[in-house]
């Protein structure tokens, strides 16, 4: 079978900007960042430093999950379940008993329902309960949100979670469109969630120092780390022709994959680890350089990834990626983990769909260590026809999606 | 709450039901039942109101999943242990509320499980 064009067709989000697409891509459009004081979470006991953080805020589950349903999920399996619907009703799809069978179902997340087993723990080291809750396990285990989804939406093709931490969403999208484009699946629900906010959690990442004490701003000078955030992203995947036969609105095309390994540092990036990725993306896409008009950059705003990503850049791109415009749009979502793939794949699809670079929020200066254009706080108009969009994770694995404009 | 149990055609479950109503065991009169019903409705995310002690778990819904979150939330409610064996046979509210009196009036509160009393 000749591979065939994979195109998106239904999106669903859930993020600190709004728990719609339409509320997302405005907030992006706007520059204005989602990120607050850390709220619901008391870790005065233990000293928290932690203070802000890119949180959900307004999601209330008893809205979408019946009959106590909600208590078997954790928070990253509802927002799952939740993008993974908005997405399928966005695609207008009509689900026949073949296609359930014939729909993949790839998520990225990075810890799964730590949130649950963390609770547990605590019930039996702080409160002294001599039980945890009977859902602990199957409410941890990182592939709940791709089996819920799979329950809830009644698909039973190849169903899986990929964990690579910070790449585990661009991993997955690679992974649900190799899927499609080969044939093994007819379509795919795909993207990634993650909701981490535990004292624990949070304090395991206060420990790495890599948290903002203010806010996130990528590639400015004077950042000062990450700032962590949630939420859920799902896109519909769906051959082309499918979907023009049916007469779909075509968000844009997924059209490349690239996926490296480091091999070299648990949290130091490498400049041609990235670079690779980027490379192997456009390879696979069949996309020359020039062609990229944006990337939307891995971009944690850590003194560490910002250079070491703008020189990957420079590496693959030359003299040309002084054209691109390459933003960070975890300025206004946060570093969602295993989820922020997903939440910038969004981002990057509505760019080229609507003509609109979402900005860097929060950039105050050039840094000369980073020396590309990075759009900063101000969305651009520029119709570009094609973007990658980056993620890098420790331990070193790096994972880039390219993407087309809609074939017009 | 001792709707007429028409449907019914087991002589047993008629007998029961009436002796329940008669014996005036009600939500109201009975901690016990009603700590279960709270719990059931917490647990269901429904009223309470929606639920009688005559309630059959299987028609309100409760399947395995919630079984295990219902005996969870009863043994951390009265600090009991509910040995694996007394879930099998419940089938109504009212078996469990039976089942937790046996349990209640068998052993002291379980305290091997620590010193803190759970706060629900």
């Amino acid at each position: 079978m000749a591979p065939r064009r994979v195109v998106i067709t239904g999106l669903g989000i859930v993020s600190a900007l709004g728990l719609n697409v339409e509320d997302n891509w405005k907030a992006l459009c706007e520059g204005r960042s989602g990120i607050g004081p850390l709220e619901g979470v008391d870790g005065s006991r233990v000293g928290l430093k932690v203070q802000n953080a890119a949180q959900v805020h307004g999601f209330d589950p008893l809205k979408h999950f019946e009959g106590g349903k909600d208590a078997q999920l954790d928070r990253f399996a509802q927002f799952s379940v939740v993008a993974a619907r908005d997405a399928m009703r966005d695609s207008g799809l009509t689900l026949t008993p073949e296609l359930r069978e014939n729909c993949a179902i790839v998520c990225g997340s990075a810890v799964g329902g730590q949130s649950a087993i963390e609770a547990g723990f605590e019930d039996l080291w702080v409160n002294g309960r001599g039980r945890v809750h009977p859902l602990t396990i199957p409410k941890t285990m990182a592939n709940a949100g791709a089996s819920h989804i799979a329950m809830d939406l009644g698909l039973s093709g190849p169903a899986y979670t990929i964990s690579t931490a910070c790449s585990s969403a661009n991993h997955a999208m690679g992974q649900a469109f190799r899927i499609v484009r080969d044939g093994l699946a007819e379509m795919a629900v795909t993207g990634g969630a993650e909701a981490f906010f535990t004292v624990g959690m949070l304090k395991a990442w206060e420990a790495m120092r890599v948290i903002s004490p203010d806010t996130c701003r990528p590639f400015s000078k004077g950042r000062k780390g990450m700032i962590l955030g949630e939420g859920g992203a799902m896109m519909i995947l769906e051959p082309l022709d499918a979907a023009e036969a049916r007469g779909a609105t075509i968000y844009g095309e997924i059209c490349g994959f690239g996926m490296t390994a480091d091999a070299h540092h648990l949290t130091q990036p490498t400049v041609e680890g990235p670079a690779r990725a980027m490379s192997g993306a456009l390879r696979e896409a069949g996309l020359a350089p020039e062609e990229i008009g944006y990337i939307n950059a891995h971009g944690t705003g850590t003194p560490g990834n910002d250079p070491v990503e703008s020189r990957a850049i420079r590496k693959v791109f030359g003299a040309q990626a002084d054209k691109i415009g390459v933003s960070s749009t975890k300025s206004m979502h946060g570093h969602a983990l295993g989820a922020a793939g997903a939440l910038e794949a969004i981002a990057t699809v509505l760019a080229l769909r609507n003509g609109i670079l979402p900005p860097t929020a929060n950039f105050t200066e050039r840094d000369p260590e980073c020396d590309l254009d990075y759009i900063p706080n101000q969305s651009r108009k520029a119709q570009v026809g094609a973007a990658l969009s980056n993620s890098f994770a420790f331990g070193g694995l790096n994972a880039v999606v390219a993407f087309r404009a809609a074939p017009r | 709450m001792c709707r007429s149990p028409h449907s019914r055609t087991s002589a047993g479950t008629f007998t029961r039901k009436v002796s329940l109503c008669a014996n005036g065991v009600n939500r109201m009169a009975d901690p016990v039942a009603e700590k279960v019903i709270a719990t059931l409705a917490s647990v269901k995310r429904i009223p309470a109101d929606k639920i009688t002690l005559e309630t059959n778990l299987q028609e309100m819904g409760i399947d395995s999943l919630d079984v295990f979150s219902l005996l969870f939330e009863l043994e951390n409610a009265f600090n009991i242990s509910i040995p694996d064996d007394e879930v099998r046979s419940i089938k109504t509210v009212n078996d469990i509320v039976e089942g937790v009196k046996k349990l209640l009036a068998a052993a002291p509160p379980d305290a091997s499980v620590g010193s803190t009393s759970p706060a629900n």
